[in-house]
């Protein structure tokens, strides 16, 4: 076996033009095939950091019924379980929220948003809001609003200006005069056009409510789902309270994701099967004009299986070395863009509608080794095809024949 | 001298009181001119001109003069049927397409009415009373000019509203004016053709222009003005919306 191996490396290198064409073909399928599962789990990865740190929360624990029915009235009847919220493992912060609709005045025009409540001390730990200020400063103290930029242009309000806001609530209409104190560019599509930031307290006004919607919590990325189940268990003696991780809090988000996954797959098989297909031709091309070669190995007792096999390991060996080099290269890219920014403002500059699915200027690729296995169906593909084409046609050569024709 | 002293003060601290009363008694009065204060019954015509070409309404109202009324479109045939009722700070809205009634969360107050320069805030509120602090401007034999500057976080998106009323006609409102937070004035409302009403005079052609936007403008007439009708109780109730009442 390991003269036929020998054999075949050295048959490889001595067509050096075509071996390197080969390479040069699965290295490109490879690095394609690393650098598009990089890119979409990248782009996936973009969305979910948006839902956990601008749009959600990687975490949040609320009553039931709100997530049916998103009225103040349905919000958490107590805080009282924050200590135990925080002594839980796995949660590094928490922060009282309190979501309502409303409608915001200008002098010049109205619009209905959902208003956000929070406790500006807390906020920083289960949100990167605070870190997208833009223009003035994030919110300090009760009268005071953070607006999205985008929503701030609409209504066309500087900062230092009042607006008003108006909303239905648990004790009648209310609504409250306050000061804009700064704006906010996420460069994500719902927080730009329609955030609304107001200190916790004067949520508390404009609803009623003396508790808030929900406890947003902060759980490293990746452990959301797991964690907000260990910490759910905390309280299965209360059926008011519950812990929803990031899945569940992006609903048909997280549908999308994975039907974005799937949808890659027939790609990234088509891939693999191209290249395998030009490592086959050639392999068969190749097997074509060693007529004579075969021929006089098997007139000096090499039998065909033998030579079927050497036809695979030359197979193996240039899609081996191609995948080699290609990993080395789809993971250098993958590294330098999940390093380098460059993305997310190309595409955000690019494309208008960037920001509305939930993506931030901010992209990212990732690397992972599971996309080596990926790029490795070309491999898979290769040998499969060699063994059914030219190794078959080896096995029935017949030497003084080949030789003639040769 | 001490006696003096805390008379003067006194004296003085009482004509501020006394002033300051007159100024709320005015605005009072200015609000109370717009609404009436007694039982109502009239057809309301409403123009709203916009660039692309104007729209006419025509309502008919009744109110008990004070938080409720109910208000139904009998033209044009595309929105007849709509009816609106203030029932305090409620307000309900029938869909004749949909056949339902629906309650408008307050939080839909300054949405507009029928497409008009006019929100709903502007028929069922008291925000300039409530929201501001007025004081005398300007005075002449005839008119008085109240500046109403609103507190610090009051709700309201005004930086100032500058109102003048007719001190002829008991400080029946002349023109309500709403400058924005930098100075410049984005809305006016001009109120013509008083009818006496007890011991006010209400209004009955009012004038609502969107100074920001060239060619935008309502313009309300109240006919067949009728006060101190019988207006039948049930006229405030749901079902009226829907249905009517006599």
């Amino acid at each position: 076996m390991m003269s036929l191996f020998r054999l075949a490396w050295r048959n490889v290198w001595r067509q050096r033009r075509r071996t390197l064409l080969l390479v040069i073909v699965v290295a490109y399928a490879t690095l394609s095939t690393v650098f598009f599962w990089g890119f979409t789990e990248g782009q996936n990865e973009s969305m979910l950091t948006n839902q956990a740190r601008f749009i959600q929360a990687p975490a949040m624990v609320m009553n039931p019924n709100y997530l049916e029915d998103p009225d103040p009235q349905n919000a958490l009847e107590s805080l009282d379980i924050l200590p135990k919220l925080l002594r839980a493992d796995g949660i590094r912060g928490a922060a009282p929220r309190l979501d309502l609709f409303g409608v915001i005045r200008s002098a010049y025009t109205g619009d209905n948003v959902l208003i956000r409540g929070i406790d500006p001390r807390l906020e920083d730990a289960v949100s990167n809001i605070p870190q997208k200020i833009d223009a003035g400063r994030m919110l300090a103290s009760s009268g005071e609003v953070v607006l999205g930029e985008g929503l701030a242009k609409r209504l066309d309000v500087r900062i230092g200006e009042r607006i008003a806001l108006d909303a239905s609530s648990l004790a009648g209409p209310q609504a409250l005069g306050l000061i804009m104190v700064g704006t906010i560019n996420a460069n994500v599509g719902d927080l730009d056009q329609g955030l609304v930031l107001i200190h916790l307290d004067d949520a508390r006004t404009l609803t009623g409510v003396t508790t808030a919607t929900a406890i947003a919590l902060d759980i490293p990325r990746g452990k959301e789902d797991k964690v907000a189940m260990q910490v759910d268990q905390l309280f299965t003696d209360d059926p008011k309270v519950k812990v929803y991780g990031l899945s569940a809090l992006m609903g048909s988000l997280t549908q999308m994701i994975e039907a974005n996954t799937v949808q890659m797959i027939p790609i990234l098989i088509l891939f693999a099967l191209f290249a395998a297909l030009a490592v086959t031709s050639t392999l068969f091309v190749s097997v074509l004009e060693r007529q004579k070669e075969f021929g006089m190995m098997s007139a000096i007792g090499t039998k065909p299986p033998s030579l079927a096999i050497m036809i695979l390991l030359e197979a193996l060996v240039t899609t081996v070395v191609g995948w080699l080099v290609g990993l080395i290269i789809g993971y250098a890219l993958t590294w330098f863009f999940g390093v380098n920014n460059i993305f997310g403002p190309l595409f955000a500059s690019m494309v208008e509608s960037f920001a509305d699915f939930g993506m931030s200027d901010e992209l990212y690729t990732t690397s992972r080794p599971i996309y080596a296995a990926y790029a490795a169906l070309t491999i898979v593909f290769a040998l499969i095809f060699a063994l059914l084409i030219p190794a078959m046609r080896v096995l029935r050569i017949k030497p003084a024949q080949a030789m003639r024709d040769a | 001298m001490k006696t003096k002293l805390a008379l003067a003060l006194f004296i003085f601290s009482s004509a501020f009181a006394l002033a300051q009363t007159t100024v709320d008694d005015i605005l009072e009065r200015v609000v109370d001119s717009q609404r009436g204060g007694e039982t109502s019954h009239m057809v309301i015509e409403m123009q709203v001109s916009r660039p692309e070409g104007d729209k006419v309404y025509v309502m008919e109202s009744v109110s008990d003069g004070d938080k409720r009324g109910l208000t139904k479109v009998l033209e044009p045939s595309k929105d007849a049927g709509q009816a609106f009722l203030q029932d305090g700070e409620s307000l309900y809205i029938y869909n004749p397409r949909l056949k339902r009634v629906l309650r408008m969360p307050p939080s839909r107050g300054n949405e507009s009415f029928l497409g008009s320069d006019l929100n709903y805030n502007d028929i069922t509120g008291r925000d300039l009373e409530e929201n501001y602090e007025a004081e005398i401007t300007a005075e002449d034999d005839n008119t008085v000019e109240l500046t109403l500057i609103p507190g610090e976080l009051a709700p309201t998106p005004y930086g100032k509203v500058v109102l003048v009323a007719d001190k002829q006609n008991n400080y029946a409102p002349l023109t309500y004016t709403f400058f924005d937070q930098r100075g410049d004035a984005v809305r006016q409302m001009r109120f013509s053709d008083y009818q006496q009403v007890g011991e006010l005079y209400m209004p009955t052609h009012f004038e609502i222009e969107n100074l920001l936007k060239t060619g935008e403008m309502t313009v309300i007439n109240f006919k067949d003005l009728r006060f101190g009708v019988d207006v039948n109780e049930a006229c405030f109730s749901q079902t009226a919306l829907e249905r009517g009442c006599d």
